[in-house]
Formats: structure tokens, sequence, C-alpha cells
């Protein structure tokens, strides 16, 4: 409980540290968001109209004023309106969001559903076909770049099988391709991970002693080897899961997936401000979350990792 | 009851354990000491051969078991035979418990092994039994290895031997890594099992004031082969090979010499 504590303090003062820091970085920017939005209405902008926009968006503030009105708003939810749509930012960002987090979860799931049974596998019959025919998806899913695997399964299943649709969102069958391409090239680093960690856990020095105890074959491997094996997994879990929500941007744009990532993508080259800011300590936030149940996750299954290796 | 017949054990290159031949009466306390690297833990391993380092393997001889031959025999029977017959207890007890786990844990999985028809209450039972056996508090069962001193894990390690009721205890210099009062403890806690439970107990060490004092039988071991065997009292007092005089007399003077070699 303490733990969770402290690391909660540490999230908050992190979250705060980080939005200043962005808030800061996007306002010093060059470039003016009131041309912008004067631009987006499609008409002549004379000086007049600009000084106006500038005045109602408090650009003539201090940037301390600016700063105070921002975050106090921002803890409000009132996360400013879009220079571009003059839709609320934190709506825009809500309605995007969720293909986003379906496309990360289909593709974690099938990251798993592959890497754990063939990195296992692998593992425990080194050197077997199994393993070869293991190594070359693995070294095959990380050289091919995830956007042409996602064009050869649309040419697969949308083409010439007509199974699946290519492009578009809506139903649960338009999240099958992103969440396989995106799913695929994580499963290759994953397989080559398991396989190894799994090496290592075979290697621990107490197993044998716990196997002169009767512990039978089958518990002895999904109980104790498993369990030693997921740790070195486990750790670098977090930094996966935050980078494949980053990722999903090209698989968007492939897909013709209307998520988050082109959502972002589209504001940074229009400078709409209050999007790309809100989306910045939304991730912010969300990664440090995942990190944080990360390590709480491993605290469960490693309580404390005094996992020294000697032999008898 | 435990009888090794010609036991040879060797690398690629060369023989590490040579022709020895042993064996154990059953609730007799056989002591195997000797120099460092003479194969004596080689020899005790040898009674369970998946334990051997994987360069190694027995290659000729034979290792009885109530009359089984480990060596020969089947996987699958020999664990069953050595889960359910023997325990081992190791100089680094630690090793010999997985990191990961809480000692309930594992000793729940030894229980479901050994005694199936234990419910949930008995089990938890029997586990504060056998750590008051060995002087424990019960909350060592929520506890992982790492947290136990180098004494606990030890006793717990023997409370796993009060557990299973073995009838024979394989104990490789189980208090070598322990201080002079924590292993006199060990050690009595062995005489315990041995009185109570009935067990054998072949036990490789350094001590020979242990040997003496506990031990109905022992064999020196020197470069593999095992060059004296008899009662303690007469091997000790009138010790007839080279090796056992220079053991011997290294004894009152160059105890803490020996110790610190053992440590090794």
């Amino acid at each position: 409980m303490k733990i969770i504590g402290r690391q909660a303090v540490s999230f908050l003062l992190f979250l705060w540290i980080f939005s200043t820091i962005s808030f800061l970085l996007i306002n010093l920017a060059p470039g003016d968001p009131a041309s912008t939005i004067l631009r987006a209405e499609d008409v002549a902008v004379t000086q007049q109209q600009l000084n106006e926009v500038r005045q109602e968006l408090g650009m003539n503030d201090s940037i301390f004023e600016q700063y105070t009105a921002w975050l106090g708003s921002f803890l409000l939810f009132d996360w400013g309106t879009s220079y571009v749509t003059q839709e609320p930012a934190f709506m825009m960002i809500m309605r995007a969001l969720p293909a986003t987090i379906y496309i990360s979860a289909g593709a974690f799931l099938t990251a798993a559903v592959i890497a754990v049974p063939i990195g296992s596998a692998a593992a425990l019959h080194r050197g077997s076909w199994i393993d070869k025919s293991a190594r070359l998806l693995a070294v095959t899913g990380a050289s091919v770049p995830s956007f042409l695997i996602g064009l050869v399964l649309i040419q697969l299943f949308a083409v010439q099988l007509g199974w699946l649709p290519a492009i578009g969102a809506g139903t649960w069958w338009h999240l099958l391709l992103p969440s396989l391409t995106l799913g695929i090239g994580m499963a290759s680093f994953y397989i080559r991970l398991i396989r190894s960690s799994f090496l290592e856990a075979l290697e621990e020095p107490s197993l044998r002693a716990v196997s002169a105890r009767g512990i039978s074959e089958q518990k002895l491997r999904w109980k104790y080897t498993f369990r030693a094996a997921l740790v070195p997994v486990i750790s670098v879990l977090g930094v996966s899961i935050s980078s494949l929500i980053g990722g999903t941007v090209v698989i968007e744009v492939v897909f013709g997936y209307p998520g988050a990532g082109s959502l972002i993508v589209d504001s940074i080259t229009r400078r709409d401000i209050p999007v790309i800011q809100g989306y910045t300590v939304l991730m912010a936030a969300a990664v440090s979350l995942i990190q944080l149940s990360n390590d709480l996750l491993l605290r469960w299954i490693a309580p404390n990792r005094g996992t020294e290796g000697r032999v008898f | 009851m435990l009888q090794m017949d010609k036991l040879t054990v060797a690398s690629a290159s060369n023989q590490l354990v040579k022709q020895v031949s042993l064996s154990v009466n059953k609730g007799e306390w056989h002591a195997v000491a000797g120099p460092s690297g003479a194969g004596k833990s080689l020899t005790a391993l040898s009674v369970y051969p998946d334990l051997l380092p994987s360069a190694l393997s027995i290659s000729s001889g034979a290792v009885l078991f109530q009359g089984e031959d480990l060596v020969r025999s089947p996987e699958k029977l020999r664990r069953h035979i050595v889960s359910r017959h023997i325990a081992y207890v190791f100089q680094d007890a630690r090793s010999s418990f997985f990191p990961l786990l809480s000692i309930y844990k594992q000793w729940e999985d030894i229980l479901k092994v050994q005694r199936p028809g234990l419910k949930k209450k008995e089990r938890r039972e029997k586990m504060e039994e056998a750590l008051d056996v060995v002087l424990l508090p019960a909350s060592v069962l929520k506890q992982y290895p790492s947290e136990l001193s180098g004494g606990q894990v030890q006793r717990v390690a023997l409370a796993v031997a009060w557990l299973t009721s073995p009838d024979l205890i394989i104990a490789d210099e189980p208090t070598s890594a322990l201080d002079v009062l924590t292993s006199a403890h060990i050690m009595e806690l062995f005489q315990t099992l041995q009185k109570e439970k009935g067990c054998a107990i072949l036990m490789i060490s350094h001590d020979l004031r242990e040997v003496l004092r506990f031990a109905d039988m022992v064999s020196i071991m020197a470069d593999g082969q095992i060059v004296e065997a008899g009662r303690p009292d007469s091997v000790l007092t009138a010790p007839k090979h080279e090796v056992t005089r220079r053991l011997c007399r290294s004894v009152p003077v160059l105890r803490s010499s020996i110790r610190r070699e053992g440590a090794q």
C-alpha cells in the first residue's frame, strides 16, 4: 500500500512537470495559432482580425497568465477548442481514442497468442525444427516493416480471398487485419525474448532440487520455470505496450482507420495546438500508468528478485 | 538399504569418482570425509544421477536403493523413488528452493505430490508442525527463500525432510556455511530426525569432531576413491591411511584452516 501511495505521488508530479514542459515547448515554438484559425475559415486575413483572435485566445497575456489559465481549465477537462474544427479538443480525442485502443489491444493479444507458445516451444525443443522455424519467423517478422505486412495481409485476405474488409472502421471484422499486422511485428520480438528467458529459467539451480522432491515435470515447467521466464518478459511489457499505442499511426494510415494516431498527425500538420497538447499529456499519463501497473504486476509475480544463480 | 557398487563418475576426459563401493544400512548415520576435490559431493549426487552437473555421467557401477538400480531405472521411476524415500540437504540450501515462490507454496506442492490425501487444513498443520520441530515460527511460510538467513533456510530444508519422512537423508556439508552455534543446532536436528523418523543419513562432512560425535560409520575419500572405512572411533583414533592421518592431525590445531577450505 505504501508503495502504491509513493508511486501515485511520483506519477502526479511527473504529469505536472511533463505538462508544463509540453505547454512551454508548444507555446514558445514559432508559428501563429491565430493565423491558423483564420486560415481555416478560409477568408482573407487582416491585421485587425488577427489581433482580435489573439486577444480572444489570451495570447497577449504574459506566458505565466496563459499557463495558469491553461492548467486550470485543463484540470476541468476543458482542453480548449480545436483551431481547425472548432470542436472541443477533449471530445475529438475521446472520439478517436477507442479505435486506437482496440487496435493496440488486438495487436497485443495477437502477439501474446503467437509468441508465448512459439517462444516456449522453441526453448523447450532447442535446436529442433520448431526452434529453427521460430527463429526464421522472428527474423522475418522483425525485418519486414509493418506497413508491408499490412499490405500483404490486405492483398491476401481482402483482395484475393475477400474474407475481411480492407479499410475503414465500424465492425469487429475491421479490427482484425490492423491488429494482426501490428501484432505480428510485436510477436517476432517476443518470440525471441520468451525463448531466451525460458532457456535461462531452465538453468535456475533450484529446479533440480525441486524435481528431486517429486514435483511433476508439467508442474515444474509451467508453474516454476514459466514463472521465472516471465520476469524479463514482464519487465519490458510496459514499454512495449506504450510504443504499441504510438506505433498505430502507420497502421491507421495503411488501413484508413480513423484513430488517435491519424488525428494527431493531422493536428500536427495543421498546428492545432489544443488537440496536440491534450493528446500529449494524455499519452504521458497513459504511459506512466501502464508503467505503474507493470511494476505492480512484476512485484506480484516476483516479490523480491533475489534470483542469485548458484550451482550446488 | 543404499548400496553403491563400484561406482565410477567421469567427465569426457577423466574419472572423478573411481570404483567407489559404500553401503548405508537402515537408520544408520554414514559420514564421508576427505580433502576437497576427493569426489565426496559427486558420490552423494550419484544417488540421484539427474543432480550431477550435465558434463558428468556415471560411466560404470550401480547405485542400489532398496533393490532398485537408480542409475539404470527409467527417469520417472527414479524420480518417484528418490522423491518418496530420499531427502537431499545441500551445503547451499538456498539454491534448493525456488526463489519466486513462497515457502508455503513450495511445500504445498511437495505435500500434494507426497501426501495426496491431505486436506488444505491438514497440510497447513503438517507444515506448522515441521517448522516447530526445527524451531522456526509459522510466519516463515509466508516468506521467500531470499528473505531467510542461511541458517533459517537450512532449517527449512530439514523441515522438508520432516514433512516427507524419508528413509534416507543425503546431506552435503550442511553446516559448512553456518556459524558454530547454528551448525551445532542443525546437527542436533539431524539427530532428532534420525531418532524420531528412523531415517538413515549419508553425510559429507569436513568436521571430524562431528563425525566422531554423530556418525555410526565413516568412509574416508581421497582422489576419487575410498581409502579407509569403518567405525569412526576406530578409524579416527588409529588411522591407517596417510590421508586419514593428515586429516586427523589437522583437527585440533588447524581446524580453522580446514573450515576455510571447506567454505570455498
